[in-house]
């Protein structure tokens, strides 16, 4: 309860959630929420200006940008949160266990982690996505694997500090199973920075898929995302500026907002900072 | 998508490599700027640059003449190789590298004589024996040229003279040959530099008005005019520098902030855009065509033709338009024919129109009430074919048939449709002679290729086709090739959509950039050796 007190008085919190609870919303009802079908082409209405019919105008099929915008929000949500709570599951339960176990495992377990952290994610993405095929399904593993090792990192740090505490000691000589031991003690004391990592994650998710449907390796067309209608927006931009604006504008918002989130929930979460208060 | 993931792999492993390679430092290939290169020549006092910098919509795959890759790479090559005859700029065959030649009275033997002092950039001359090695390496069995079929179906026997005479001997009459010979493609190269193991794919020695001086990999190719090249006082502009640009919107802005002085596939998009900027030249003309090929293999619902009529039917062509080429355009509701072609008096201008419930109709009639569903290939790496792709398939899906669009790299959509590996395909075309036998790579039944719908065959279409090509008398060959366009509308193999644009846009100080509509739209190359570039 004292957390949830905290965090309605952190101002970015607030400002944050004002922004992120519409997304959310667009993205799980958006396809009730639309007047035009994103998909219909109206080849005589292209490239107009906003007006009371399209709010956001058109883009070059005579589609309303609106409507795509709204519809465009949930491949993009899907793949950044269902890849980061792949991230989360496997980082944490992997980063766990690699701090638990023989040290020879566990320095082997964050060796190949740190490989993988080697990578600039855009170019990993690309380099799986060129293997694999682009695809919703793929782009949520992709983004999967290549935030497994944030997780990992911080769950094995802490995991690493806390094994020889006196209370996961008694747990051992009182029998518990790993397993046990792993979720039921270890996990709780990491669960707040884990939150924290989760929110910072979604938005380089965020970024990574309008990345990759910018360079047309994303979403397949007809079928809208932020990313794409960016890039297909480029070739427009001297006539027709506002059609770049749009998508790209509430790109920024949304990824300006998960970051605050991350920023304001660390401020609640991270027991460091509240000392220094 | 295999080559768009290849792409995509060489990509990352390159920006990997040149992430580890620029800890090193110190290797980078430093490429000679063609804007430095003309510092040590003599500046000319008629307030002219000595270069000329094109930036270009793509890198050639290939640098052998005898292949018709895309248009930009025709474009360079048309002034490195040259061939024995070729369009001017009037739209006329002229004499290139032959001084004058003879058809014998029976139509059955072509002799030509060769300029005199006609040199290779490497100072040899060109011998009549240079021109039989050309056309023998064009029709030999393992020949990948893409006129191949021109010379093989006409069967050409060449045959040397003497050193500067050669003759083209025919077993039948062909009415378009010279026009065969005047295209880009009939390049004549030099017999001894292929012998001494030059790789024509990446280096080129021709005979034309510019001499490659060197290829930077993804970055640029540079010529130089050739001092010894057979018109006097030509070329006009000493350097010339093609620059890769993949990119359209890179491609745009690179000339307006003036790193290049001319480009080329200007979107229609690129067109109006430009139209109102005074500092630069548009040149736009109409000519090639959008179409759609499709798969008639037995058992394709493309096969029977009442589908592919109701196709015909069913697309919005003033759709594409507007979507794909911003308004600018022409529907083409009957047969893609120039005025002036052989027989055209406009009588199937109007074939097709839009119609729903004769598509419906047909569909029913061919046994699909409810339609179908199936694919349509184009690519994403040039947004009109994409926008053509998706607004047919939008149009069809109220006929209840239902699209699926099928996006890959360029490269990939290359492949597969010279494999037939779809059900229907949106092209980009032009005929490639403005006789009307242009129609016959079109047409004729035979193997998979690029511009025919694969495994289409019609012996009606077939006859007229070698007809057409096979009687001289202007009369009669008006009245086949009617026919033809009768027949091929009725069976619509093709579904033809609209005509639209081939643009170029040079900075304002750039003169005598011009290039022909039509079938010749394609090949602007031609002017290049007159191109001035004044101060600017």
């Amino acid at each position: 309860m004292n957390v949830l007190k905290q965090c309605i008085r952190n101002k970015k919190f607030l400002l944050s959630a004002i922004i992120l609870v519409p997304l959310l919303f667009v993205a799980l009802f958006g396809n009730f929420l639309i007047s035009h079908d994103p998909l219909e082409i109206h080849y005589t209405q292209t490239l107009e200006a906003p007006s009371a019919e399209y709010p956001m105008g058109t883009d070059e099929y005579g589609r309303c940008i609106a409507c795509r915008l709204i519809v465009g929000l949930q491949p993009t949500m899907i793949v950044a949160f269902g890849g980061t709570v792949i991230a989360m599951v496997a980082g944490s339960l992997l980063g766990l266990l690699a701090g638990y176990i023989k040290d020879a495992w566990g320095n082997a377990i964050m060796r190949v982690v740190d490989i993988i952290l080697c990578f600039p994610s855009i170019l990993l993405a690309m380099l799986v996505v060129g293997f694999w095929g682009s695809g919703m399904f793929n782009l949520v593993i992709v983004v999967g694997i290549l935030y497994t090792p944030h997780f990992c990192r911080i769950a094995y740090s802490s995991t690493r500090k806390l094994r020889r505490v006196e209370y996961v000691e008694s747990q051992q000589l009182l029998g518990a199973s790993t397993f046990r031991i792993l979720v039921k003690t270890l996990l709780p004391n990491i669960v707040s920075s884990l939150i924290i990592q989760f929110s910072l994650t979604v938005s380089s998710g965020i970024l990574l898929e309008s990345g990759l449907s910018f360079l047309g390796l994303g979403v397949e067309p007809p079928n809208p995302s932020w990313g794409q209608m960016i890039g297909d927006a480029r070739a427009y931009i001297a006539t027709n500026g506002q059609y770049m604006f749009w998508p790209s504008l509430f790109l920024c918002l949304t990824i300006l907002s998960t970051n605050l989130m991350g920023d304001a929930l660390r401020d609640v979460l991270d027991p460091k900072l509240k000392k220094s208060f | 998508m295999k080559a768009k993931r290849l792409i995509s792999i060489c990509l990352s492993l390159a920006l990997s490599l040149g992430l580890l390679a620029g800890c090193g430092g110190g290797d980078s290939t430093s490429s000679s700027q063609p804007s430095g290169s003309g510092s040590l020549e003599e500046v000319e006092p008629t307030g002219t640059s000595d270069t000329l910098l094109i930036g270009t919509s793509v890198e050639p795959a290939t640098l052998d003449p005898h292949i018709h890759s895309n248009v930009s790479t025709r474009f360079l090559l048309q002034n490195v190789y040259r061939g024995l005859v070729g369009y001017n700029l009037d739209g006329e065959i002229e004499c290139e590298v032959a001084d004058h030649y003879t058809v014998s009275d029976d139509n059955l033997t072509y002799t030509f004589v060769l300029k005199d002092g006609v040199t290779f950039h490497d100072g040899s001359a060109v011998t009549a024996e240079d021109v039989k090695y050309s056309f023998d390496r064009i029709m030999a069995d393992d020949s990948t040229a893409t006129y191949k079929s021109y010379f093989t179906d006409a069967g050409v026997t060449v045959n040397v003279v003497d050193e500067s005479t050669v003759e083209f001997v025919l077993p039948e009459p062909c009415a378009p040959f010279l026009e065969y010979l005047s295209l880009p493609e009939s390049a004549i190269i030099s017999k001894a530099w292929m012998e001494a193991g030059n790789d024509i794919a990446t280096s080129a020695m021709g005979c034309g008005p510019y001499q490659l001086v060197s290829w930077d990999r993804g970055l640029q190719i540079d010529v130089e005019g050739y001092d010894g090249y057979y018109k006097e006082g030509l070329p006009k502009t000493k350097n010339v520098s093609f620059i890769f640009y993949l990119d359209e919107t890179t491609r745009n802005n690179a000339l307006i902030s003036g790193e290049v002085d001319l480009i080329d596939y200007v979107s229609a998009t690129g067109v109006t855009q430009f139209e109102g900027n005074s500092d630069v030249t548009v040149y736009s003309r109409q000519g090639a065509f959008m179409m759609l090929e499709f798969n008639c293999k037995e058992g394709s619902p493309f096969a029977d033709y009442r589908v592919r009529q109701a196709v015909a039917y069913a697309i919005n062509r003033e759709a594409v338009i507007q979507t794909a080429f911003n308004d600018r355009g022409t529907a083409l509701y009957g047969f893609p024919t120039i005025a002036g072609q052989q027989g055209y008096n406009g009588e199937f201008d109007n074939y097709f129109s839009r119609d729903l419930e004769k598509a419906k109709e047909l569909l029913a009639e061919a046994g699909y009430p409810d339609g179908f569903s199936c694919n349509i290939l184009a690519t994403s790496d040039y947004s009109f074919h994409e926008q053509t792709a998706l607004v047919v398939a939008d149009a069809l899906s109220e006929i209840g048939i239902q699209v699926t669009a099928d996006l890959p790299d360029w490269a990939t959509r290359i492949e597969r449709s010279n494999t037939g590996d779809y059900d229907m395909i949106v092209c980009g075309t032009i005929g490639k002679i403005l006789d009307m036998d242009w129609t016959s790579i079109f047409y004729q039944s035979g193997d998979v290729r690029m511009d025919a719908s694969p495994y289409f065959a019609d012996e009606e279409i077939d006859r007229l086709l070698y007809e057409g090509r096979t009687i001289l008398d202007e009369t009669a060959r008006n009245e086949i090739y009617q026919q033809l366009r009768e027949r091929a509308l009725e069976l619509s193999p093709l579904v033809f959509i609209c005509y639209r644009e081939q643009a170029f846009v040079s900075g304002n100080y750039v003169e005598n950039f011009d290039f022909l509509s039509g079938v010749l739209s394609q090949q602007a190359g031609i002017c290049l050796e007159q191109v001035v570039v004044n101060e600017h």
